[in-house]
């Protein structure tokens, strides 16, 4: 592999015997690490979507197992994921612990049952513990009962819009083919309104190659999010993101990110947090990422379906059925029993994660083999670059590059070597 | 760069690829402004490495 070049450039790592079955115990953490626990716990209280966007992972992708699934999380389903998910805090003395409301399309559920959802979790949690609840919706349905809802429940609202009406109603349709830009302009109007902004948690935006990325980003900003999620299309090698060529050098999505990118930190006050930028800044700089897309951090997102199974990153569903089939599930089984299964915390995660060009990689500290689900490859499973490897290397070098430039003007700066 | 440069030295995870040297932080805060980097630096001087920070589950969705 060519100095410089990004780890994708090296021959694809053989597949390896699995260190479990899927369904039992992985292999032991290190005696040093941190017993793992659930830090985010994302709950599906609606398996289906008034939507019918053509790159979602939970409908569009390999694993179709919501269709064996109840439409609503019932009552009795609540109520033992709130035992569980108590009984796993005080065990772990966790502080703080965030549940996320999720589909398919959450709203769904209406506001009477996610009402009962929200009280059923809080009266669970030991004292000591706080719970924070976000929703993450399509903004469809969101009115002023629902806000009325959040503020009561202090729930945060994340809405997903991927730019103006022709960039989000190219993937973001209903059902018969309308978009849904209208609706979810005239919901982000509602949420963006003095009274129920303390609740707007951000934007979450997929990003289309098809899309100008400035005109993207200047069309999210005027609904004035506190946050944007840049988000790349879900894929891997053996089922590629679109424009992405497997194994190709081009960074057709390094580039659209770049421009954002660009865009964003020259603009001065800052506008908004773009996570994905602002974990990239932190992790060149020796801090931490804020993303799973970036930085091999330890997985502590649990997933739970509307029948209770629970599962892991739901981002590995692009990969197939089996790497999210934990057969656990909250009547059974505790979080801790699940947590050790291999699409959660029994997964190798840090180094040992990685392909071996990618540990030899030079930015591997802050690309940290990018996001777990886009490293598969049929018959090679995870070990691989990620399927973005030139993209994630190209805004990794950018990115570098910039901040030095600035800490050394800044250093200059303060210590009064440079001009003023 | 061509094939036979010296490959560049890996770096390990968790650490810097931008050093900010031996400038306190506070200084190099006091003159950054309001622009990004002051955000990001700023959350470099608050931030707890054993606490759970605030990683994103809204980015499990779609």
């Amino acid at each position: 592999m060519p100095a410089g070049a990004p780890p994708s450039a090296a021959r694809p790592e053989p597949v390896r015997p699995r260190t479990a079955p899927a369904g039992a115990a992985g292999p032991p953490a290190p005696a040093q690490a941190p017993a793992p626990r659930v830090r985010q716990l994302v709950l599906k209280v609606h398996g289906r979507c008034n939507l019918a966007c053509d790159h979602c992972y939970v409908y569009r992708h390999a694993d179709q197992g919501w269709r064996q699934r109840p439409r609503v999380m019932g009552p009795a389903t609540v109520a033992k994921v709130a035992d569980r998910l108590a009984a796993h805090v005080a065990r772990h003395r966790t502080e703080r612990i965030r549940v996320v409301l999720h589909g398919g399309e959450p709203l769904l559920a209406g506001v009477a049952a996610i009402d009962r959802t929200v009280r059923t979790l809080r009266a669970a949690m030991p004292a000591g513990t706080t719970l924070d609840v976000a929703v993450q919706t399509n903004g469809v349905l969101l009115d002023e009962r629902f806000l009325r809802l959040f503020h009561e429940q202090r729930v945060d609202v994340g809405v997903s819009l991927d730019g103006d009406r022709e960039a989000n109603d190219r993937h973001r349709r209903h059902p018969d083919g309308r978009g849904s830009h209208d609706e979810v302009a005239r919901a982000l109007r509602l949420l963006g309104r003095p009274e129920h902004r303390p609740r707007y948690a951000g934007l979450l935006c997929t990003v289309d190659l098809a899309n100008d990325p400035v005109r993207v980003y200047d069309s999210l900003l005027e609904f004035a999010p506190p946050r944007l999620d840049l988000l790349l299309p879900h894929g891997n090698w053996s089922h590629p993101p679109p424009g992405r060529r497997p194994g190709g050098t081009d960074t057709p999505y390094g580039d659209w990110l770049v421009a954002v990118f660009d865009r964003w930190y020259g603009q001065t006050p800052r506008r908004t947090g773009i996570r994905l930028f602002e974990s990239l800044i932190a992790l060149v700089l020796g801090g931490r990422s804020r993303t799973q897309a970036l930085g091999g951090g330890a997985t502590d997102v649990m997933t739970v379906e509307t029948d209770g199974t629970i599962e892991g990153t739901d981002t590995l569903k692009i990969t197939g059925e089996e790497s999210t089939r934990t057969g656990y599930d909250v009547f059974r089984h505790s979080l801790d029993e699940a947590l050790r299964h291999p699409s959660l915390a029994g997964r190798p995660t840090g180094p040992a994660a990685l392909a071996p060009a990618c540990r030899a990689c030079p930015v591997v500290s802050a690309c940290g083999g990018g996001l777990y689900a886009h490293r598969w490859r049929a018959g090679h499973g995870f070990r691989q670059p990620s399927v973005y490897c030139p993209d994630l290397f190209r805004l990794v070098r950018h990115v570098q590059a910039v901040v030095a430039a600035d800490v050394d003007a800044l250093r200059r700066r303060a210590t009064g070597s440079g001009e003023r | 760069m061509a094939d036979h440069d010296q490959p560049p030295a890996p770096a390990s995870p968790g650490a810097a690829l931008v050093q900010l040297g031996d400038v306190p932080l506070a200084d190099l805060l006091a003159g950054a402004g309001d622009g990004v980097l002051a955000h990001v630096l700023g959350t470099l001087a608050t931030d707890d490495p054993g606490g759970p920070g605030d990683l994103s589950a809204f980015e499990s969705s779609f």
